[in-house]
């Protein structure tokens, strides 16, 4: 059977054979490609340079005219399914390429309409190298709040994030972080791709010397099929795991005004029996939908580094309801829980509080999406990590361990065991 | 619907009451789980005591700007 046959089908793929169906959970976060190019050459990037090269037959810019078709589609769904608080995120490619005349038009035009159905909360995702105030007039106006992308202090993010000539993009990043820095009501927070070569304790100091509400720290994607940077063998996953685990000790014990850093605190929230605050760690339903610059809606954007086409839903804003979208298996599959996933990782100690990772990393052309993630020892260690630092800071204080806690700090991983 | 999402994320299970969850705040020196447990705190406060209830309410997405 041709992988497209697999995925549309679903089972053995995007979950196993005779998974039981989960409730649907409503979108509540919108991700809108406005513009589908990108003025950087990131070498990591899984919109131009992975699997997927679906980007080359986008417009450059969505249309107006998609837009409010796209809000039109929105509206009808928050209607019907009573979302109280809906995201709205501004991405790309590059989102600041539309210029700040048509961003603020797009906000405008958002909060217009929807605003009596639900709370509009609006982001943007940049590479921050054409945020300057004429955009920041725009946010502050608007109440868009910005993320920006830095991978660390000037010689490693140029190494990583340059211009398509090559040139870093540092100096302009640096300079839309000192701006928002002194606007805290419109930082979203810093986003940064882990990268081996790169000392982790160098990148949290000088992330924090921004001083961002949080900090999102990303894996490079990858797969079964495609290991990530600067792994050849399964058995170096671990490296991720020491590099995590080193930022995580600095930011455990950093004082209350150091920033957030969502996928170890979402970890806490997890083994305390509490939701996730983002969808790569976790059993939480993901509730994201992603709307291309044509107008077609698609899962997650981050498949895309697996295979051309994963995130296809073969759905799009004009011909058809987002309610529809709830019934792809690409979609369904991340609203399952523990059903969707394989067999080992149903088994896992871990399984609660891990969740087999972000859904991309799990995939392999055998199997789909029915493996481990490819990053499964080193999630075990910053788990296990995170369980320790509990368990040893509830017993300082003579309060009972949670079980969740002291079952997943005892836990012995074999290769790599720090 | 909430109560079996929220049973098939495993969110159900409550570590503590809120009572000892006061109490640990009291006791806890300023870091990581102290600022967590305030958090929940305040999160359980805005929706009514229900544990769980914000899950759907905040952006997941992983790249997207945390606010």
């Amino acid at each position: 059977m041709s992988l497209s046959s697999r995925a549309a089908n679903g089972e053995g793929f995007w979950f196993g054979k005779g998974a039981p169906q989960a409730p649907v959970v409503p979108f509540n976060t919108f991700l809108f490609k406005i513009a589908s190019r990108c003025n950087l050459a990131c070498p990591y990037c899984y919109v131009y340079e992975l699997r997927d090269q679906s980007w080359r037959a986008q417009p450059q810019f969505m249309q107006r005219s998609t837009y409010s078709a796209a809000l039109a589609k929105i509206r009808a769904h928050l209607a019907a399914q009573g979302v109280p608080i809906t995201h709205l995120i501004f991405h790309g490619g590059e989102p600041l390429l539309v210029g700040p005349q048509r961003l603020e038009e797009f906000a405008t035009e958002a909060r217009k309409c929807l605003s009596d159905v639900t709370e509009v909360r609006m982001g943007l995702q940049s590479n921050g190298t054409l945020f300057d105030e004429r955009f920041l007039d725009v946010v502050l106006r608007t109440g868009v709040s910005v993320g920006l992308s830095i991978d660390g202090p000037p010689a490693q993010h140029d190494r990583l994030r340059p211009y398509r000539n090559g040139r870093g993009s540092s100096r302009a990043v640096e300079r839309a972080a000192r701006l928002l820095e002194k606007h805290p009501d419109v930082f979203g927070g810093l986003l940064c791709v882990v990268n081996l070569d790169n000392d982790p304790a160098e990148v949290w100091e000088y992330l924090c010397s921004f001083h961002p509400p949080g900090i999102d720290l990303l894996l490079p994607h990858a797969t079964h099929d495609h290991l990530p940077p600067g792994v050849n063998a399964p058995s170096e996953i671990v490296r991720y795991g020491e590099w995590l685990v080193q930022i995580l000790d600095l930011w455990y014990g950093a004082g209350e005004d150091r920033p957030d850093i969502r996928l170890f605190s979402s970890i806490m929230r997890l083994l305390l029996g509490r939701d996730s605050m983002v969808e790569s760690i976790g059993n939480c339903p993901a509730s994201l939908i992603v709307i291309e610059s044509n107008g077609e809606l698609e899962a997650v954007d981050a498949l895309k580094a697996c295979y051309h086409g994963a995130a296809y839903t073969g759905l799009n804003v004009f011909d058809h309801d987002l309610d529809q979208a709830l019934g792809k298996p690409v979609v369904k599959s991340r609203q399952m829980g523990t059903a969707s996933l394989c067999s080992t990782c149903r088994r896992c100690t871990f399984r609660d509080t891990c969740g087999a990772g972000y859904q991309p990393h799990r995939y392999s052309s055998r199997r789909g999406f029915q493996n481990p993630s490819v990053y499964c020892h080193a999630l075990k260690m910053l788990i296990r990590r995170v369980a320790l630092l509990m368990q040893e800071e509830f017993r300082s204080i003579g309060f009972p361990v949670p079980r969740r806690v002291q079952t997943l700090a005892r836990q012995k991983l074999g290769v790599g065991d720090a | 619907m909430l109560a079996s999402m929220l049973a098939l994320s495993g969110s159900a299970s409550a570590s503590f009451t809120p009572q000892e969850r006061d109490k640990a705040i009291e006791k806890l020196t300023p870091g990581a789980l102290k600022r967590l447990l305030i958090n929940l705190r305040a999160e359980d406060q805005r929706a009514g005591g229900a544990p769980g209830r914000l899950a759907q309410q905040h952006s997941q997405f992983v790249s997207a700007p945390p606010k």
